[in-house]
């Protein structure tokens, strides 16, 4: 080992009585409870520590950061990959001192591993990497989690970052479940051993924190009674030799021999080719009842209130332009992303109780089978699972996946699962394909799912073919011991991901929102003459709440089915049906002659191949913020009114749509083969601008979003396309 | 399971996956990659290692003992690794006889 000059560490002498002293200021990072000396660091300015968390998977790393952490942490990723990385200010202990920013780093099993997560435990550790908007340096002091129960192979990674040469905390987590299996950890010849802090925690219960962050102060380079060696059978045998100091059989002989456990024979059954499967079916049908069913219930209110402040600013500001962008741009557009959070809570906190259960690593290994021949992991099922309901989840949940190729892959194709966003367009297409033929109907809606799931596994076999090429890493996996979740770790885990999708909404996802309801609602044009009509009409009735009288023309004649009575040409209608009658005549031309419109108009030819006209393309265009858009576009751009109020209202607006027509007044625009061709197109384009938010974020690049969007838009067009020129 | 360093295979070896539940072994050998093999020794699947089958078939899951002969498992029996059946087929292990065996001997 190269000898290296001691890192300037403050360590301080003795702490301050608790209470503090009447000759210590009070300091901003400080508890207000306690005074320090003016000398330390946190009154000097200097910048807080650097503290790298590192471990082995599953040792109880996340609980133990969660319990340092408690809510406050910020998120990010590692620049350029999707590695997530956390990062929280760890307060100083009761002796003063500095704070400390505690960074979370990837649970690795070696940091010589030619693997992403192991190359940027490196990097950190180096100093040459760092989370995003963080400084890069090296770290001050680097705490090593390791799993009481299995020391021998954790300190092998404790060895390695022991040759780096940083001042270190070695961390014996989840010391609870050793001594359960006759396993005691004696903290102090083991720190005797390898010279180093060692603290025993059980984080899971919160015991040994605050030892913890007294050990984080006091760290120091280690001096390990024998020096380690650089790697391979020697640093084995020193693992094996530390640990024989370190781990004592609480039970004498016997204990630590390999028989069968309790885990073992719930195994027998949940990795059952058959069994196991139906067991995991089961699981999952309860996830995705949870996320679709039950989450249903506070999108509605969400939905209300949302519904509610959309009111309540046009009630107070009327229905100028500030009340229109605001009401209908901003509370409109982010309430459309945020009613989904409901979901997303609860697919991150059933997804956490899974996991930490144990039972995750066991369905990675059940689908595994299914979807290896795709180049996905089993890991992917959840992800590509809780896309049905909204990709958004779906996207985030790939966090699981340990490969990088592999994640992305996922990510990629996790949209073209059938969201529920989807589904009011497959109603309405399905309806209008197949009437009265409810049995076609959900065949037909069947196939739309069927053909999401094609597309997206052919999509993944053919991204991990070409540029995510590489080998798959090898389906060898750590399986912990069932045990009882922590409800605290699933609530933490949830609040994060509800953050970064929160904060997502209201940046990047607004500004989408607010451009695209812009562009559909401006320019403002005037009215059309037929609305003059009407409203005249309406103004020249003196007795208030009265009939209208509608003079003789082509408004008298749309409207003669709405009649009270009709003489001579002039119909007499009700005062709300004309009121009604001339918003949606209003509303239709404002449609249609917005930015939208007219780029719609204007890019028609791109979609005629497809079978779509002018008003089709529009309502492609408006829906490509949320597919769920289309179905009120058209309602509004060839009925003239957005949400009909009753059965009536809907079936009558149906027919509108049935019937209307094209350009030349004859064809169609909802013939069968444009119907279908429409339909494919819904099932594999990416008509969800958040979804892309979310891709770029969560892939760490907004080129994987703009590929996700050319090719599923490709794929779309081209399907759509053939099938329309087929059946035409 | 360092990279390629490790004993040929004899005639003694058999591929971990053909083991039975239950039964033990010592691993000497794998045809695994370098970085496979650096994982899977990460993992504590190393040469000389000894690991018993719990559950032979897919995924074939095995606990993994210490490195010297005669040691008990450092994790008090618990630790499990759960592997592909194709990479347990490129792990070759000397089977070791059943306990009941190993008393019999003199």
């Amino acid at each position: 080992m190269a000898d290296k000059p001691q890192p300037t560490l403050t360590v301080l002498g003795t702490p301050p009585p608790r209470g503090g002293s009447s000759e210590s200021p009070e300091c901003a990072w400080c508890d207000p409870a306690q005074r320090c000396d003016p000398a330390d660091a946190c009154h000097t300015g200097e910048t807080a520590r650097r503290i790298a968390l590192l471990g082995n998977p599953n040792t109880g790393k996340t609980t133990l950061f969660n319990r340092l952490s408690g809510l406050r942490h910020k998120t990010s990723n590692f620049p350029g990959t999707t590695l997530e990385a956390r990062v929280t200010r760890v307060k100083r202990g009761v002796e003063g001192g500095r704070d400390g920013d505690l960074i979370d780093l990837p649970g690795i099993y070696s940091l010589e591993l030619d693997q992403l997560e192991s190359r940027i435990c490196r990097e950190v550790l180096a100093g040459t990497a760092a989370p995003r908007g963080e400084p890069l340096g090296e770290p001050e002091c680097a705490v090593v989690v390791v799993d009481a129960a299995n020391l021998a192979r954790n300190l092998m990674l404790v060895g390695e970052v022991f040759r780096r040469r940083l001042p270190t905390v070695l961390v014996v987590n989840m010391i609870d479940v050793a001594l359960r299996h006759g396993v005691r950890i004696d903290a102090r010849a083991l720190e005797a051993a390898i010279g180093c802090g060692v603290v025993l925690t059980n984080a899971r219960e919160g015991t040994g924190i605050d030892d913890l962050r007294h050990a984080i102060r006091n760290a120091r380079i280690p001096t390990p009674f024998r020096a380690v060696p650089a790697g391979g059978d020697e640093l084995r045998a020193w693992a094996d030799e530390m640990n024989l100091h370190g781990a004592r059989a609480a039970r004498g002989p016997g204990t630590g021999t390999l028989s069968e456990t309790g885990s073992d024979r719930v195994d027998r059954l949940l990795l059952h080719p058959i069994g196991g499967t139906l067991v995991f079916a089961l699981v999952m049908a309860g996830l995705f009842y949870s996320i679709f069913s039950l989450a249903r219930y506070p999108m509605d209110w969400l939905g209300f209130i949302f519904e509610w402040a959309k009111g309540f600013v046009h009630s107070w500001m009327g229905t100028g332009a500030l009340a229109n962008l605001l009401a209908d741009g901003i509370v409109g557009g982010v309430g459309s992303v945020l009613i989904f959070l409901p979901q997303i809570c609860l697919l991150f906190f059933i997804i956490s109780l899974l996991e930490d259960t144990g039972y995750l690593a066991r369905g990675a290994f059940l689908m595994d089978r299914l979807l290896r021949p795709f180049g996905l992991p089993g890991h992917a099922f959840v992800p590509l699972l809780s896309s049905h309901a909204c990709a958004l989840p779906g996207i985030m949940a790939t966090r699981a996946i340990p490969d990088q190729r592999e994640r992305l892959a996922t990510i990629l194709v996790a949209p073209f699962m059938t969201c529920s966003a989807r589904l009011p367009v497959y109603v309405l297409l399905t309806s209008l394909l197949f009437k009265d033929r409810p049995l076609m109907a959900a065949l037909a809606f069947v196939g739309c799912y069927l053909l999401g799931m094609v597309a997206a596994v052919l999509s993944a076999l053919i991204a991990r073919r070409t540029i995510l090429k590489g080998k798959s890493r090898a389906m060898a996996m750590e399986l912990p011991t069932y045990k009882r979740p922590s409800l605290r770790t699933a609530f933490v885990g949830t609040f994060d991901r509800a953050r970064l999708f929160v904060r997502n909404a209201g940046t990047n996802i607004l500004v989408i929102c607010v451009v695209l309801w812009w562009l559909g609602a401006y320019p403002r044009v005037t009215p059309p003459p037929e609305v003059s009509t009407i409203r005249n009409a309406i103004s020249g009735t003196t007795v208030p709440n009265a009939d209208v009288y509608i003079p003789p023309g082509p408004v008298a004649d749309a409207l003669a089915t709405k009649s009270l009575s009709s003489l001579r040409g002039v119909v007499l209608v009700s005062r709300d049906t004309a009121i009604a009658e001339a918003d949606r005549l209003e509303a239709r031309h404002q449609k249609t002659h917005s930015f939208l419109g007219t780029i719609g108009r204007g890019i028609e030819p791109v979609f005629r191949p497809l079978g779509f006209d002018w008003q089709l393309t529009i309502g492609v265009l408006a829906s490509f913020a949320a597919r769920e858009v289309f179905v009120s576009t058209m309602n509004v751009v060839i009925a003239g009114q957005e949400t009909p109020q009753d059965d009536a209202a809907k079936a009558n607006l149906m027919l509108q749509i049935q019937e209307a027509k094209r350009s030349d007044g004859v064809t169609p625009i909802f013939t069968p083969a444009a119907s279908w061709s429409l339909l494919v197109f819904f099932v594999l384009a990416m008509q969800c601008l958040p979804t892309l938010a979310v891709t770029a974020r969560e892939s760490g690049h907004v080129k994987w979003a703009l590929l996700q969007l050319v090719w599923m838009t490709g794929v779309a067009y081209v399907a759509a396309a053939i099938v329309y020129q087929v059946m035409r | 399971m360092s990279g390629p360093v490790a004993a040929p295979p004899t005639a003694t070896t058999v591929p971990l996956s053909t083991l039975r539940q239950g039964q033990s072994g010592i691993i000497t050998h794998t045809h695994l990659d370098p970085d496979d093999a650096a994982l899977l020794c990460a993992m504590g699947l190393c040469i000389n290692a000894t690991v018993k089958v719990i559950r032979p078939g897919q995924p074939c899951v095995v606990a993994v003992g210490g490195v010297n002969e005669g040691e008990a498992c450092a994790c008090g029996g618990t630790c499990r690794i759960g592997l592909a059946r194709g990479l347990a087929g490129q792990i070759l292990v000397i089977p070791q006889p059943a306990p009941q065996q190993q008393a019999a001997r003199p």
